[in-house]
Parts: C-alpha cells; sequence; structure tokens
C-alpha cells in the first residue's frame, strides 16, 4: 500500500491506556484487527465515520486521536 | 489469532490458490498456443497434460473452498467487519490495477498485431488470464503489504 497520508494519530498509544488489544479495539468498532494496524502504523487513513467510533470507542474527542501535522 | 483473524487468512488462502491455479490452467494452454504459433519445439504433451490438470483442478477445489469460507462467514453474521473499509480500500484500488494490466495488455497485443498476425483465441486467453489474475495477485499483496507491526 501506498497510501501514506499526512495524518498523524496517537491510536496506539490511547488504546494502551485503554488497555486494549488491537483485536478487542476492532471488535468494539467494527472493523478487522488489520484495519486498526493499518491505521496505527499510519499506513491507511480511515473515513470520518471510523475515525468518530474509533474516538468513541476510546471515550475521547476526536482531534485527541488524529491531528493534521503542523505546517 | 480471533475469527475474524482466521476468515480473513481463509480468505486469502482460497484466493490465492484460486489465482495461481487459474494462471497455471490458462498459461499451459497459453504455452502451447505459443509454442504452436511460433513454430517452436515444446515440452511433451504429457507434462503439459498434468500441469494443465493440476491448475484445472486445484481451481476448481479453490472455489469449492471459497463457497464453504462464504457458509463461515454466514453463519458467524461477519461479513460487515471483514468487508470493513480497509476491504473495501484494497478491492476498489485492486480493480484499477487490473485495469491497468489489462490496458497493458491490450496495448502490448496491438502493438504486436502491427508485427504479426495474432491468433483471436490465445490473443483474448491473454486478457482473461490478466484480467482475472492481476486483481487478485494485487488485492493479495495490498493485504500482505498492510500487515506492519502489531
Amino acid at each position: 500500500m501506498s497510501d501514506l497520508v499526512a495524518l498523524e494519530n496517537r491510536l496506539r498509544e490511547l488504546r494502551a491506556r485503554h488497555g486494549l488489544t488491537q483485536a478487542q479495539l476492532a471488535e468494539r468498532v467494527g472493523v478487522t484487527r488489520k484495519t486498526i494496524n493499518t491505521v496505527e502504523n499510519r499506513v491507511f487513513v480511515p473515513s470520518a465515520i471510523l475515525a468518530l467510533k474509533l474516538a468513541r470507542a476510546l471515550d475521547v474527542p476526536v482531534e485527541e486521536v488524529f491531528t493534521l501535522p503542523v505546517e | 489469532m480471533d475469527d475474524i483473524d482466521r476468515l480473513v487468512r481463509s480468505r486469502d488462502r482460497c484466493l490465492a490458490l484460486a489465482a495461481t491455479t487459474f494462471l497455471v490452467w490458462q498459461g499451459v494452454s497459453l504455452y502451447r498456443d505459443a509454442m504452436q504459433w511460433l513454430a517452436a519445439p515444446a515440452l511433451p504433451e504429457g507434462v503439459l497434460t498434468v500441469a494443465e490438470l493440476a491448475g484445472a483442478l486445484g481451481w476448481v477445489a479453490a472455489t469449492v473452498l471459497f463457497l464453504v469460507y462464504a457458509g463461515r462467514v454466514t453463519k458467524t453474521r461477519s461479513q460487515a467487519v471483514i468487508e470493513d473499509e480497509l476491504f473495501q480500500h484494497h478491492k476498489r484500488k485492486a480493480i484499477q490495477i487490473g485495469y491497468g494490466g489489462l490496458m497493458l495488455a491490450i496495448a502490448a497485443l496491438f502493438a504486436v498485431a502491427q508485427l504479426a498476425q495474432l491468433p483471436a483465441e490465445p490473443s483474448l486467453r491473454v486478457l482473461v488470464v490478466v484480467g482475472v489474475c492481476t486483481p487478485l495477485f494485487a488485492f493479495l499483496a495490498m493485504g500482505r503489504a498492510s500487515e506492519g507491526e502489531a
């Protein structure tokens, strides 16, 4: 995959803070573990809907999970 | 590894088997046609028949395995999860790559047709092989590439 888009995220850190595995977070938001993995590794940029679901699952505002890099 | 991971791996194995065996099956026919067209000596017919048969039977087996996989997906009601947005993204890109591959194959056949008269059936077979195998292999490659650090 070559969809390395400039969107920073703290998904791995926030997931670890909640003590969740990738599979557990994936189950909460209804995607595969691979999708969580690719988002964490910034290989895949999720849709707005998935971003909001992830933020809700981690109980934080979406901008705390995803941010645009400072130009 | 959870059930979803197992189903995804099962699907990928079916697709890999289907793409490989289809390539072998049709590739042997193409090889035979090419050798005939070029009037070049080919491998012994027995070897080609065995390879062709193995490819065809493998492809049938892959189709059966895919039906079994589809049944398991229905049973576990996991289709929406397995076909999530990463899957949709990979599927779209695989189809785009397959389309690009077909365009390249058509351009190559047109170029060769300027130099020599191409027989119709093998030319169509080339397009079928490219059209079937390119998206499947592209989809599998993207899936593997996206498996990074856990």
